[in-house]
């Protein structure tokens, strides 16, 4: 394996992640991050999120390829599932840390509570974590049979996961800007974003070496910068359409939220990093090069993933930020918000599993065999 | 078995935080943890203003959103209303302290969303909370509903009560009089 300055970089960032867990785990506990019990979840959850519905985004577009039988989408199919089972791997590992006591998770075998979304989340995403090793397996021994069949359960599981992960959020009343049916939909929406971007960064960095996406290469770029395009359009759609629902509802509790985002301390991100970095500019350039240039194609997804980092942080705030009512008056509650802000541990964590995700897929495109025959 | 509930008149209460630091101790609590907290509001336009203070705590729903959300049913809800949590089994995922409508959830040094247990391990043996026995003004009383010798009776007979956030349909076990202008 050739080590070049992305090597050692990713290496730095996954030795101070090391020490952000260190810091959780033996030093400072919950106070290594940033939440507080007006804030319980914070970067980490909104992290998780951003790394399971990238895995999960991954494995949808990819299965244009598997199960839509889409030839230039064959190409990705093995190195899909690299890519699906590390950024899964990432998102345990994120939540691992993000959870007082991982080992315990014993328990949901044990004691299951079947009303509980996350329940069901760590059902449904730990199934697709075997099915995805199940279908890398038998497509790397070229049992093509088995891996097809294994794809098409995936694909129902991928879908139940996400509108699942959506339920973490939206199934208690008690969030009001969280509660209801949106945020299964935005999670099917933001895995195809996601899903495009990894797929379209992977493609780039692996077409020099393998020949087979030389020939492929070009419609490939093209098609997953579509695909790109169309579905950060759908988003920018949603999430105007959730917004704009929020702020002329006359319900505070769902005003104030949006508020906090469009003008409150969230917005400079908002406006700075999810729409202009994660929407604007990726279309922009998108519809500017016609979707031919693989380097513009490239830059639009790296500009989409960053943007949607932000967007899962601004996502999982913006359900916690305004206080609850509870007792019933009128005075002067409402006039501060719940404060939080990601800490050293919360960001090294997230670049951890980026640098991670990077290392690990050099090692399996060197030791395994991903290309595809003709 | 019992059927446990607590009355709280907040009208009485001077904010004096006794309440807080009683548990704190029973408890053995850090200074930053605590089960129970006052919410102290100021209410009405200048010069015809009150001092609103609400005792809060954990309300032992007999329909408690964080029991349905806890993965590993480690929260549970005992037969006498009591809504405890099982240490052992909680994975300290916080969905509680996210579902909980009355922010009752503090996360411990050991990483669990802790929160009021009605002094479970006492009230079994007859005696009452901490926060119940330490009160100056009686702001507090605890009781079996079952009980007819229980001083909860006296405490609810011809009161106005009032449930913290009915539209939630929790149905909280700590009963509120009205409040008094």
């Amino acid at each position: 394996m050739k080590k070049n300055i992305w090597t050692y970089t990713a290496l730095v960032l996954i030795g101070i992640a090391g020490l952000g867990a260190i810091n959780k785990y033996f030093i400072s506990g919950e106070h290594a991050f940033g939440v507080s019990p007006e804030v319980p979840w914070g970067a980490l959850i909104a992290s998780y999120v951003f790394f399971a519905v990238a895995a999960t985004g991954t494995g949808l577009v990819a299965s244009l390829g598997h199960v839509f039988r889409i030839k230039r989408f064959e190409a990705l199919s093995k190195r899909a599932l690299v890519a699906s089972i590390l950024l899964l791997t990432s998102a345990f590992g994120i939540l691992a840390i993000e959870l007082s006591n991982p080992f315990k998770m014993i328990w949901i075998i044990f004691t299951p509570n079947f009303s509980s979304p996350i329940f069901w989340m760590g059902a449904f995403y730990g199934i697709y974590l075997v099915l995805l090793f199940g279908e890398l397996f038998f497509s790397i021994k070229d049992k093509h049979k088995a891996a097809v069949s294994i794809a098409y359960v995936s694909l129902l599981v991928k879908i139940a996961a996400l509108i699942n992960l959506g339920r973490v959020f939206g199934f208690s009343s008690t969030r009001e800007f969280w509660h209801g049916y949106y945020y299964p939909g935005y999670m099917i929406v933001t895995a195809i974003v996601s899903g495009a971007a990894v797929l379209t960064i992977m493609v780039y960095l692996i077409s020099k070496k393998d020949a087979s996406l030389d020939y492929t290469g070009q419609p490939l770029f093209t098609s997953l910068g579509k695909i790109l395009a169309g579905a950060i359009i759908f988003l920018a759609g949603m999430q105007a359409f959730k917004l704009g629902i929020a702020l002329t509802s006359g319900d505070t509790s769902l005003s104030g939220p949006a508020q906090a985002v469009i003008s409150g301390p969230m917005a400079p991100s908002f406006w700075t990093m999810e729409v202009l970095v994660g929407m604007v500019i990726p279309l922009v350039i998108l519809f500017t090069s016609r979707f031919l240039s693989r380097g513009k194609i490239l830059l639009s997804a790296a500009l989409a993933m960053t943007g949607l980092l932000f967007s899962r942080l601004g996502f999982v705030y913006s359900g916690l930020v305004f206080p609850l009512e509870i007792v019933p008056k009128g005075c002067s509650f409402f006039d501060s918000l719940n404060m939080y802000s990601p800490t050293w541990s919360e960001w090294s964590l997230i670049f951890g599993a980026i640098g991670f995700i990077y290392l690990a897929f050099t090692v399996a495109e060197d030791k395994l065999k991903l290309e595809v025959k003709h | 078995m019992a059927n446990y509930v607590m009355f709280i008149d907040p009208n009485k209460c001077t904010g004096c935080n006794a309440c807080r630091i009683a548990c704190q101790m029973q408890w053995n609590l850090p200074p930053h943890i605590n089960f129970n907290r006052l919410d102290e509001c100021v209410e009405g336009q200048y010069p015809n203003l009150t001092r609103v203070i609400t005792p809060l705590q954990c309300q032992h729903c007999d329909n408690p959103p964080c029991q349905t959300v806890c993965p590993t049913n480690a929260t549970y809800k005992r037969e006498d209303g009591i809504v405890l949590i099982d240490e052992k089994k909680c994975i300290g995922c916080k969905h509680c302290m996210v579902a909980c409508p009355y922010e009752a959830r503090v996360i411990s040094e050991s990483g669990v969303p802790e929160k009021c247990r009605f002094c479970a391990e006492y009230v079994v043996n007859g005696e009452i909370p901490a926060c119940v026995s330490t009160c100056m003004c009686g702001v507090r009383t605890f009781g079996d509903m079952d009980d007819p010798a229980s001083p909860i009776h006296a405490a609810l007979a011809g009161q106005e009560l009032m449930q913290l956030l009915p539209g939630h349909e929790t149905a909280p076990r700590v009963l509120y009089a009205k409040k008094r202008r």
